[in-house]
């Protein structure tokens, strides 16, 4: 008999893993399809999850139910506040993981979890009829019936893999990449680019000289991505908890106690030998000897792009960062690049400390297929086929964050799609998984996407310490927090707003409260007459909504006046082609991506205000 | 996007530009009777209190400066949604002439109405359903027609100086940014402190660009404050005789006396639609009197601010100090010589001054003569001037989006000096709303550029 299943997730990495627990605890039959159960949400780059903008996508997750923050606090090694000085709405969280540990957790929390099912196998084909999906087709061609297909492949369409003048087929270094199904998905008419990203070396951890880097250690008290670590592991508990906690307890699911035993960073640095070996070597590199055409990824440059484009820089930051408790392996941080063999070890045995480096890994650049995402709606769902899905890498992201918020959220709409429910759409002021999607499905991308807190332009109101009342009423919807969870978010947004008042209403020295909390520099707990009561997880948003008041309801007002040209919704088969009032682009543009609304049709790049205007015209008329 | 904001109150100019007997400025939006109310002078009524259909007279005032009448005005009123548009519209009628509408939407824009966008008026009146649906293709049409004249126009205008000083201040200021951002979302260091230094020196480097190009508004200055016209020249010449034939009534003292005026006296007049602020001074001699003294340095200054500077001479005593004052008065191209007394001058005198006929009006101004060529050379003058500001001046639209952009660079800057913490995300608000209004003149797109700027400059890692 066919196997059968309501969703089927295809790619069991970071994007995989969150879609396909998510429709699981929402009572769907769920399949994760993926080539080896022990690569399961494997780490392929750095050893970190999180970072500027991106914890703000964890916290998200989290919030909605997702599995990535929990991952992160019980198998993190190091925790760390970034941006502590530099205003509360851009403060972010940083943790290295143990990248087996964090495998092996995420495999343990997918096996426990009912209504999922977790297949090893390739994925040949997607099978359609009549425009739907009806299931899946693997490599040994047998067939799994599907209502839903999400598919969440990372690198692995037609990855191929350089090191210097090598190449060779690869969806990571040792898998091999996925052919059939890259070509499936022409078949069913998606348009395919080409994007590339690099990874450096590994280095064996007992062949670095520590002793000349600078140590970077992590924060005490840890600092934690989910609400349930915040909760059961706080610092007051940790005496109690550390009691309970035997060695023989470790399991996968916990496998030592949240935040304890930190392991430090290390810094090093590039000299100018470094610089002038690659120099010397360029056309020896994949990315600059031709093998690979175009540019690299801006944000996270290979070490040749830096020698490249910023030559004027003298030394360029190296960090030593552990991959795990028990690993060998030693991520060095900053040396991406896709030069030869010989010359990798030339290059990192220049560098201070790692004069004896050993080699367990080579640095690669890899280039693959994927999707170009303005083929998805808001939802994830692609226009033209229905109920498939497509998240994470194949979108032309990068990130483990950003795939993880793509994934829980085409996981959730799946999901409610089956259910006959309207898709859960956070809109770009409500979350930073709102702006990456709309980011997504409305520009598109020409190099893989990383969120930057600059491309929200909400930014003010999106921060890690509002996440739960920002995400409360899709939490609600998802389900998987229990009710009486949402009913203390809300019990805690009364708190904040009746200590507001009293803030405003006491005086000390004929200063109010609020005045006295909006200095700089002035802390909750600095002032005169605090209300000892209030849980200490929401008095970041009293600071904050102290001092940002002013900025906050400036937002509100941008937010309102956008929410206008949101509001009005442009049909689906509208027929761009035949307005001759349109600039030839916005035509283009327009019937290419179909904004669902006015505030997308904004959005795009090449719509003119003056396009807008027709349109909102036109738009009447109907 | 203003375009689709129906919220705001728009204003512009609603007849031709050129000379006409009267200008129509007009206002729209919701605000409409809000803004019409602080222009009326009192004892006039608000135009808020009177109907829809309704016209009434009343001087309206500059609400900056209450005691500054700028003209009468018919007032008609249109409540929503009895008005062309369908909004509140306020009709003013006022006395025609380049400058006087553009005062009334100077203090229009003043008191909160925003410049409208080409063809905006018709494309409200679209939306709130006051046009014949048939016609929505004719209107789309007419939008992007429009919308690209107004483009061409702006380019035209941005075009050379202008647009460069636009561009150095939006470069530096999307350098700044670019640090603020750069330290937010890739640096690992915690408190940044070469960010402010680098930061504040760009941004001030923009704010010195940017109040250049304000202060170049100058026709903006002409048309707030009106065209100065100064008249100087020796003692008992007739100077304040002039002023009181060209004002039609005697505001100076008129004696046989030298030296009877000490202080400066200013009226307003109006001459062809041209506001003119006209100063008497006092006759420019060697004196012992104290007071003198004071009034005559305080000419010299006056004149030094003077948009046109009559020059007055006796034609009857024609001195070797008036010929060369006079050949170096022709060279000026703000001055204007008036010879005097021409009914007492002798033929030798008359016969000098026919040599500078082109330049010198002559005239007597007891017997009235003169007095319309003197006027016409004014004018003349003023066209002139103004005609070679507009060249280069900056609209009304970039000097209010410039204003407000202004406004947000001070406001960044306020929040750069913290000591130990800074708020970069407050600072890059206000960056980033200076850089969008900005890029409504030169079409830049903030959330395009950054990213680019940042990658280029920095060597972003981790």
């Amino acid at each position: 008999m066919t196997p059968t299943f309501q969703i089927i997730v295809i790619g069991a990495g970071h994007a995989g893993c969150e879609a396909a627990l998510v429709a699981a605890r929402m009572g769907m039959k769920t399949a994760l399809i993926t080539m080896d159960r022990q690569a399961v949400a494997r780490m392929s780059c750095n050893p970190s999850i999180g970072g500027i903008a991106k914890s703000h996508i964890v916290f998200e997750i989290d919030q909605l139910g997702g599995e990535m923050g929990k991952n992160t606090d019980f198998t993190g090694i190091q925790f760390k506040t970034l941006n502590t000085k530099k205003g509360p709405a851009v403060q972010a969280l940083r943790a290295q993981c143990d990248k087996p540990a964090y495998s092996n957790r995420m495999l343990a929390v997918l096996l426990n979890t009912t209504n999922l099912t977790i297949i090893e196998s390739n994925v040949r084909e997607i099978s359609t009829s009549n425009g739907k999906i009806d299931g899946v087709i693997l490599a040994d061609l047998s067939f799994i019936k599907g209502i839903a297909v999400i598919i969440t492949t990372g690198t692995y369409l037609n990855g191929l893999i350089h090191i210097g003048k090598q190449s060779f087929p690869g969806g990571r270094i040792g898998e091999q990449s996925a052919n059939h199904l890259s070509s499936s998905l022409k078949t069913l008419g998606f348009r395919l680019g080409r994007l590339k990203t690099g990874t450096p070396p590994r280095l064996h951890k007992n062949s670095i000289d520590l002793r000349s880097m600078t140590i970077q250690p992590g924060d005490e008290p840890p600092p934690f991505f989910s609400n349930e670590v915040r909760q059961l592991f706080h610092v007051e508990h940790k005496i109690e908890y550390e009691r309970k906690f035997h060695v023989e307890q470790s399991n996968p699911l916990r496998p030592w106690y949240p935040g304890s035993c930190q392991m430090p960073c290390y810094l090093t640095h590039t000299t100018a030998i470094t610089h002038s070996i690659i120099k010397d070597h360029l056309s020896e590199s994949a990315l600059y000897g031709g093998s690979i055409s175009g540019t690299g990824v801006r944000y996270c440059p290979s070490i040749e792009d830096k020698i490249v484009k910023f030559g004027n820089k003298e030394c360029h930051h190296v960090f030593i960062e552990p991959e795990g408790r028990d690993v060998a392996e030693i991520y060095p941080n900053g040396t991406s690049c896709s030069l030869p063999e010989k010359i990798q070890i030339e290059m990192i045995r220049s560098i201070p400390g790692l004069e004896r480096a050993e080699f367990i890994n080579w640095a690669y650049a890899i280039e693959y297929d994927y999707s170009d995402p303005t083929q998805l709606s808001h939802s994830l769902e692609t226009k033209k086929i229905e109920h498939l899905y497509f998240a994470g890498q194949i979108n032309g992201t990068s990130g483990y964050e950003e795939a993880a918020g793509q994934g829980i959220m085409a996981g959730i709409n799946a999901t409610l799609k089956i259910r006959g429910e309207n898709p859960i759409i956070i809109s770009r002021s409500e979350g930073y998984i709102g702006v990456l999607i709309d980011d997504l499905v409305t520009k598109g991308t020409e190099e893989p996407y990383r969120m930057f807190s600059s491309r929200a332009e909400h930014r003010l109101l999106l921060r890690q310490d509002n996440t739960r009342s920002r995400m409360r009423r899709f939490s609600e919807r998802v389900g998987i927090h229990p009710p009486e969870y949402h009913a203390e978010t809300l019990h805690q947004e009364a708190l904040i707003a009746a200590e507001m008042v009293r803030l405003e209403k006491t005086f000390h020295s004929q200063v109010s409260l609020l005045q006295w909390l909006r200095r700089p520099e002035t802390r909750y707990s600095d002032l005169p007459d605090i209300d000892p009561a209030l849980p200490p997880e929401i008095i970041p948003q009293i600071e904050v909504a102290a001092k940002y008041a002013g900025y906050i309801v400036r937002e509100g007002d941008l937010i309102a006046r956008m929410k206008r040209l949101d509001d009005r919704a442009i049909p689906a088969d509208f027929d761009y082609a035949t307005v001759a009032a349109l600039r030839m682009e916005a035509r283009e543009k327009l019937a290419r991506i179909r904004p669902r609304d006015l505030g997308q049709a904004a959005r795009i790049p090449g719509v003119s205000p003056a396009d807008l205007a027709v349109l909102a015209v036109l738009l009447r008329k109907i | 996007m203003s375009a689709l904001h129906l919220s705001d109150t728009i204003a512009a100019v609603a007849t031709a530009p050129g000379p006409g007997a009267i200008s129509i400025v007009r206002l729209s939006g919701p605000d409409s009777l809000r803004i019409a109310d602080r222009l009326v002078a009192p004892p006039g009524s608000s135009p808020s209190s009177h109907p829809t259909h309704s016209f009434f007279k009343a001087n309206i005032a500059d609400p900056l400066n209450p005691n500054l009448i700028l003209d009468q005005a018919i007032i008609l009123i249109f409540r929503a949604p009895h008005s062309y548009t369908g909004d509140d519209v306020v009709e003013f009628q006022i006395h025609g002439g380049p400058i006087q509408s553009r005062r009334l939407l100077h203090a229009l824009l003043a008191c909160g109405a925003r410049p409208a966008d080409p063809g905006e008026f018709t494309q409200r009146a679209f939306l709130n359903g006051k046009l014949d649906l048939v016609q929505a293709e004719g209107v789309a049409d007419l939008i992007q027609a429009h919308s690209e004249r107004a483009s061409i126009m702006a380019l035209d205008q941005i075009n050379g100086s202008i647009s460069h000083y636009i561009k150095d201040i939006y470069d530096n200021i999307m350098t700044a940014s670019s640090y603020v951002e750069n330290s937010i979302d890739f640096s690992e260091e915690d408190f940044p402190r070469e960010i402010f230094e680098k930061s504040e020196s760009l941004i001030n480097q923009a704010l010195g660009v940017l109040n250049d190009l304000l202060a170049s508004w100058t026709q903006g200055r002409v048309i707030r404050e009106g065209v100065l016209v100064v008249i100087t020249g020796p003692p008992n010449v007739g100077k304040s005789t002039l002023l009181n034939t060209l004002l039609g009534f005697d505001r100076a003292i008129v004696t046989d006396i030298p030296g009877t005026t000490r202080d400066i006296i200013e009226e307003g007049l109006i001459l062809d639609g041209f506001q003119i602020r006209l100063a008497d001074t006092a006759g420019i001699r060697d004196t012992d009197c104290k007071i003198e003294k004071i009034g005559i340095s305080q000419a010299r200054l006056l004149l030094e601010k003077a948009d046109v500077i009559i020059k007055m001479m006796d034609a009857s005593q024609i001195s070797l100090e008036d010929e060369l004052a006079l050949k170096s008065a022709i060279n000026s191209e703000e001055t204007l010589v008036f010879a005097n007394k021409t009914d007492l001058a002798s033929a030798p005198n008359l016969a000098l001054l026919s040599i500078y006929s082109q330049q010198i009006i002559r005239g007597s101004l007891i017997n009235g003569v003169g007095i319309d060529e003197l006027k016409k050379a004014i004018l003349a003058l003023i066209k002139s001037k103004i005609s070679a500001i507009h060249s280069f001046a900056i609209s009304e639209r970039h000097y209010s989006i410039l204003n407000n952009a202004k406004n947000e660079i001070l406001l960044a800057l306020d929040k750069l000096p913290q000591k130990n913490t800074v708020d970069l995300v407050l600072i890059s608000s206000h960056l980033r709303s200076a850089l969008e209004l900005i890029g409504t003149i030169n079409g830049n797109v903030y959330s395009e550029q950054l990213l680019e700027n940042i990658f280029s400059r920095f060597c972003v890692g981790k």
